[in-house]
């Protein structure tokens, strides 16, 4: 039997000196899974992303991936962010090449991996750009490119689309869908845009406000796969109606 | 182009106003640039200047070289270990403020009047500038590449060599650059006290003797090599983190 991993976390609480921005979270994240983390800005998705990379430790409670407590980052869990974190002194080749070069992988091994990735993400002939050179989308898919050379198990990503246009932004969902079906890497995806929770996810943790904690884990009633124009099904909009309503009640509650 | 040509005819205005209060003055202590430059002429034919140049040059390179080595070292130590930074930290920054000029003495005293002394001068201040800039290039990091590179994998040895130097680079290039200026600026007062041949040396021998046309050339070279290579290394560094003057300008 295939060894399942999972990320598990339990009573999960994070302060910051006296200003409590997590309480009690629970949840798994089976591996293979989709999910989004569902949120409105500044309500502690990002902390909470933080907790399961590592970067950040719990003030109690504890965070487990396949049994054991996450303290520190690991490669196993790589995380995507909002701004463009590739490194500017790098040119593209060289940022998809750096997680290889950490893991110590040999040149003639990483530069077949990085053609590769270079060619399914419409990248060729970009490899000796700079980031400031190439645009804003190119950047976001340079980043996944990244990610995904160092094979991890589970993708972290922190509204990695947020700031491009809706084209692209379209256009980059559905390389990441694409990704995620052909390698069955779990995916976490932290966004406060309902459309994209939902066009993406197989399962929605919607998050309360500071101290934000986990209001309710819903199951995505879209069948896969998804095509552009499921957003005008019934069944869409009814769930994106349910989802709004939720959102807004969270938003009420004082 | 334009403004090569404002450049030269300011070079060549300031000279002008030499020549002709020079030649109202009309003393030996205001020798006219006519005068300083046929003595220049001599100086070459005679080979002394090109020795003083090649000796005052080596001294700096030297310098220049163990200094850089010892104040990135001690940057990254500084800067990555709050015990180093109180510690020897705290002992760099006061060391920093001592005048060059003041320790000279000093180190005659103890170190003796030859080479190591004036290198020793040369490298305790260019290290101390060097190491600042190291240290405020690592501390001013973005966090955020170093959160990337460790959920990329990256060790704490990768971390540095990949990450936290290539960041702080234009900070410690900028440390060098003030450290080459700072070197010939020093190099003069090093030399003071005795040396077979150096710029700065001559200088002051020149200046026992009443040279005061051969002073003027020494002082013009030595200032001019350091303008120069100033402008030099500008045009070398330039090109080599040219992603951090574009960041800059996004900003």
């Amino acid at each position: 039997m295939k060894k399942i991993k999972n990320l598990n976390i339990k009573n999960l609480v994070v302060q910051f000196d006296d200003l409590t921005v997590l309480d009690n979270i629970n949840l798994t994240i089976n591996q293979g899974e989709f999910i989004c983390i569902l949120g409105s800005s500044g309500c502690g998705k990002t902390t909470l992303l933080n907790v399961m990379a590592g970067f950040i430790n719990p003030t109690s409670g504890q965070v487990c991936y396949e049994n054991r407590i996450i303290k520190k980052p690991t490669s196993e869990i790589c995380t995507i962010y909002q701004e463009h974190a590739l490194f500017p002194w790098m040119t593209i080749y060289e940022n998809i090449e750096s997680g290889l070069k950490f893991s110590k992988v040999n040149i003639s091994k990483r530069k077949s991996i990085i053609k590769k990735f270079l060619h399914d993400f419409d990248l060729k002939g970009y490899g000796e750009y700079y980031p400031h050179e190439i645009s804003h989308g190119m950047r976001q898919r340079v980043a996944i490119c990244r990610s995904l050379a160092v094979n991890p198990a589970m993708i972290l990503m922190d509204e990695p689309f947020s700031s491009l246009d809706p084209v692209t932004k379209l256009k980059l969902q559905k390389y990441i869908l694409n990704v995620w079906k052909k390698t069955n890497k779990t995916i976490v995806f932290v966004t406060h845009d309902i459309d994209e929770a939902i066009f993406l996810s197989d399962k929605i943790f919607v998050l309360t406000k500071k101290p934000s904690t986990i209001k309710k884990e819903i199951i995505n009633p879209l069948q896969r796969p998804r095509r552009d124009s499921v957003i005008i099904s019934g069944e869409y909009i009814k769930f994106k109606q349910f989802l709004l309503k939720l959102i807004n009640k969270i938003n009420s509650d004082e | 182009m334009k403004r090569l040509y404002v450049k030269l005819i300011t070079l060549f205005v300031v000279i002008l106003i030499w020549q002709i209060v020079s030649v109202i003055i009309n003393t030996d202590l205001f020798p006219t640039p006519v005068t300083v430059f046929l003595s220049l002429i001599v100086m070459i034919q005679e080979g002394i200047l090109l020795k003083d140049i090649l000796w005052s040059i080596n001294r700096i390179v030297i310098s220049l070289f163990v200094a850089t080595i010892l104040g990135i070292i001690l940057g990254i130590i500084t800067a990555k270990i709050s015990l180093a930074y109180d510690s020897i930290g705290t002992i760099l920054d006061y060391m920093r403020s001592a005048s060059p000029v003041a320790l000279v003495p000093f180190i005659i005293l103890w170190f003796g009047i030859g080479e190591f002394s004036k290198v020793l001068t040369l490298t305790y201040l260019i290290t101390t500038v060097i190491w600042l800039n190291t240290y405020a290039g690592i501390k001013n990091i973005n966090k955020l590449y170093v959160w990337a590179a460790k959920s990329l994998g990256a060790n704490k040895w990768c971390l540095i060599r990949y990450i936290i130097l290539p960041q702080a680079l234009p900070f410690v290039v900028t440390g060098i650059r003030i450290g080459i200026s700072f070197a010939f600026i020093i190099i003069v007062a090093a030399e003071m006290n005795g040396a077979i041949f150096g710029l700065g040396y001559h200088i002051f021998a020149y200046y026992q003797a009443f040279l005061i046309d051969k002073m003027m050339v020494n002082l013009i070279v030595l200032t001019s090599i350091a303008y120069m290579v100033d402008k030099l290394f500008l045009l070398i560094t330039r090109k080599h983190y040219k992603w951090h003057l574009i960041r800059g300008e996004e900003n």
